[in-house]
């Protein structure tokens, strides 16, 4: 088991070795350096790296190549603009929102990025611009012979030739994309509607996996409700005409565990991020009456909110009597430091004063950022401004 | 028996009129279903068939709104949500006779009627965990206003099935959000305006099993909001087959007093399409 790398400026991506794990991602904050190298080192290394890089959400998960070697096979995850060539497989982590996946049995190569550099790395960790991972065993060949970009250089072309190089090559492989979409409903090949059994009995022995046949409402995660068969690849929305597919990875899967995990993981953190802010920030509306940004607000004249989570419900503010103002006008909120207003696309229109600047009309439904001492007006009839303490 | 309550607010007085009704339905043995039909709180429980006494799992949750929300004062909606918390704990602890802790769960649709901190506005808080629901009936038209917590809603929306397929769908009972099912509960809220004249129905998924939309409707329109409407709904239901336990809750809600015109003079449907009027410059 050997990797090599070609060296890099500090602050650009780091490299994590040990003897059977491979992490290649973009600067991590320092703290978080010893967290990874803890995980990469468990007895679980690709879930826990994973639980760190997903933690903050997708938006800041940051670009990466993790690559596992257990019991003779190779996990190898990959996103952003990185091309991970595992074995004669080449994926690409581009065009994905969450990350690319691929199991390959055999012990196999990894490489990703600039991996010409040879400079050998036992454990450790090291800022590089790329990196081979050789398992003892493996075919040489196929790793040395693929040029991929630098990772933090442009989006890499989706035709590699180690792709086609690649396609006579028989391993057993499974190609797996996240995506995050909450509805991960699958429907099978047939019709997924059948007609009812023409149960009369009363359901007394029925278990959980019938109960259902004799209308009882179970609960279910939404994983489990998904329609789903072991051997299925068949998958998801509207997928690309059969000519597209051919040539492509057509097993792309949903691992629902993982996106449950994500999930859970999201709610965990949650009251982390939605620490209160440090400062005070509240509105100052013409009656002179405060309402505090300690949790949204909506203005109107008559406002109300639809179906949004019980954890982030707004406070309404009436402001009754003028049929200038709509019902639910606009919001305010605070997101992290920034005091955000947008007009519900009210019919007369938001307009805002940052403090030495004309006014400006908002957008409608586009969130914009405003400074304390900005004033903002209703509908022309009313006018507060943004304060801070 | 049609309980008439009014209650007093800032911006006038409501008064209810209210129609409920809880059956067992033809096939069950158990009716699993609770529900609160007393103002300002109206919601329906659908305990969960599959999982240890249901029925435990919803009258626990009805229990626990009761006490914390039927106290003489109007709650706010961060008091509403601090009682879901609460029953979501409350089914969670829930144990057996031996004591052996139960895995239950139920679903939690309705609505409560809430008043800001300062007490100056107040609104209808909607609120919704699972495949109970709440419609709104303006005297013509019916109208869902929660989203379904369901497998079969999800495929739904991904438009993977038609709403006449969803109807005789295998996962057809299957909820994918309940009290009781995690730890952090995140129920659905609407906050709507108070209307001058109003009803609501909230029902467990036994009712709108067996029928339509436009059934429910026409029953609706039959027996108007008056005392024999609960009734007739579930009548409607078990006549349809009863495979589940059936409860349907009607409220009337009705607010006269200082609320000037915005609050008399609107329909929902108002609301939507003709929201302010153009100003002229």
């Amino acid at each position: 088991m050997t990797t090599s790398y070609t060296p890099a400026q500090p602050g650009t991506w780091l490299l994590l070795a040990t003897e059977n794990s491979v992490l290649f991602t973009e600067s991590p904050a320092a703290t978080a350096v010893d967290e990874l190298w803890q995980a990469l080192g468990s007895a679980a290394p690709v879930q826990s790296i994973l639980d760190i890089l997903s933690r903050g959400g997708l938006s800041t998960t940051p670009s990466f190549a993790l690559g596992h070697l257990e019991g003779g096979s190779l996990h190898a995850l990959v996103r952003g603009p990185l091309v991970l060539q595992a074995g004669a497989e080449s994926v690409d982590g581009t065009g994905v929102s969450t990350w690319r996946e691929t199991t390959m049995a055999g012990a196999t190569a990894l490489s990703a990025g600039d991996h010409t550099g040879h400079l050998p790395l036992g454990s450790g960790a090291v800022w590089a611009s790329g990196f081979a991972f050789q398992p003892a065993g493996a075919v040489q060949a196929a790793a040395a012979a693929i040029t991929t970009p630098a990772p933090v250089a442009v989006p890499v072309p989706s035709e590699s030739p180690a792709a086609a190089a690649g396609a006579d090559v028989p391993a057993e492989r499974t190609i797996v994309e996240h995506t995050m979409v909450e509805h991960t409903a699958v429907e099978r090949d047939e019709d997924p509607v059948v007609p009812l059994p023409p149960i009369v009995e009363a359901p007394v022995a029925a278990g959980p996996a019938y109960s259902h046949l004799f209308e009882e409402t179970v609960h279910r995660s939404i994983e489990e409700a998904a329609i789903r068969e072991p051997e299925e690849v068949d998958e998801e929305a509207p997928r690309p005409a059969p000519a597209e597919v051919l040539g492509d990875h057509d097993g792309e899967t949903v691992m629902s565990a993982d996106i449950a995990a994500l999930r859970a993981r999201k709610r965990a953190v949650a009251p982390v991020v939605a620490a209160p802010p440090a400062r005070s920030v509240y509105l100052e509306l013409p009656n002179a009456q405060h309402e505090p940004l300690t949790q949204p607000v909506i203005i109107g004249r008559n406002p109300s909110v639809s179906q949004v989570s019980g954890t982030e419900l707004p406070r309404l503010v009436s402001i009754p009597g003028s049929q200038d103002i709509s019902r639910s006008h606009a919001r305010f909120a605070l997101e992290g430091d920034t005091v955000v207003v947008t007009d519900l696309h009210s019919r007369n229109g938001t307009t805002i004063a940052l403090p030495g600047k004309p006014p400006q009309l908002l957008r409608k439904g586009e969130p914009t950022a405003v400074l304390p001492g900005t004033v903002v007006d209703l509908g022309g009839v009313i006018s507060l401004t943004v304060r801070e303490s | 028996m049609e309980p008439r309550f009014t209650f007093a607010l800032p911006v006038g007085t409501v008064t209810f009129a209210i129609a409920a009704r809880s059956e067992t339905g033809s096939v069950r043995r158990v009716n699993e279903d609770s529900y609160i039909a007393e103002a300002p709180v109206f919601v329906v429980a659908d305990g969960m068939g599959g999982h240890d006494r249901g029925d435990r799992a919803s009258q626990t949750v009805a229990a626990v709104l009761r006490e914390r929300l039927l106290t003489g004062v109007l709650p706010t909606a961060a008091d509403v949500l601090a009682a879901i918390t609460a029953a979501n704990d409350a089914v969670r602890s829930l144990v057996s006779e031996t004591g052996e802790p139960l895995v239950s769960g139920t679903t939690l649709s309705g609505m409560v009627l809430v008043g800001t901190e300062d007490g100056v506005a107040t609104h209808w808080m909607t609120i919704n965990i699972g495949d109970s629901r709440l419609y709104i009936w303006d005297g013509r038209t019916l109208e869902q206003l929660t989203v379904d917590h369901s497998a079969v809603q999800e495929l739904l929306d991904a438009g993977v099935i038609t709403e006449a397929a969803a109807r005789v769908h295998p996962e057809r009972n299957v909820v994918t959000r309940a009290i009781g099912a995690t730890a952090a509960i995140e129920p659905d809220v609407w906050l709507i305006p108070v209307l001058a004249s109003e009803s609501f129905l909230i029902c467990s998924d036994g009712l709108t099993k067996e029928l339509t939309d436009g059934d429910i409707a026409d029953v609706l329109r039959q027996h108007g909001t008056g005392p024999t409407v609960a009734q007739a709904l579930v009548d409607a239901a078990n006549a349809a087959g009863g495979q589940d336990n059936i409860t349907a809750v009607v409220v009337h809600a009705t607010l006269t007093g200082t609320g000037g015109g915005d609050l008399v003079d609107e329909s929902r449907v108002d609301m939507i399409d003709h929201d302010t009027t153009p100003r002229i410059a």
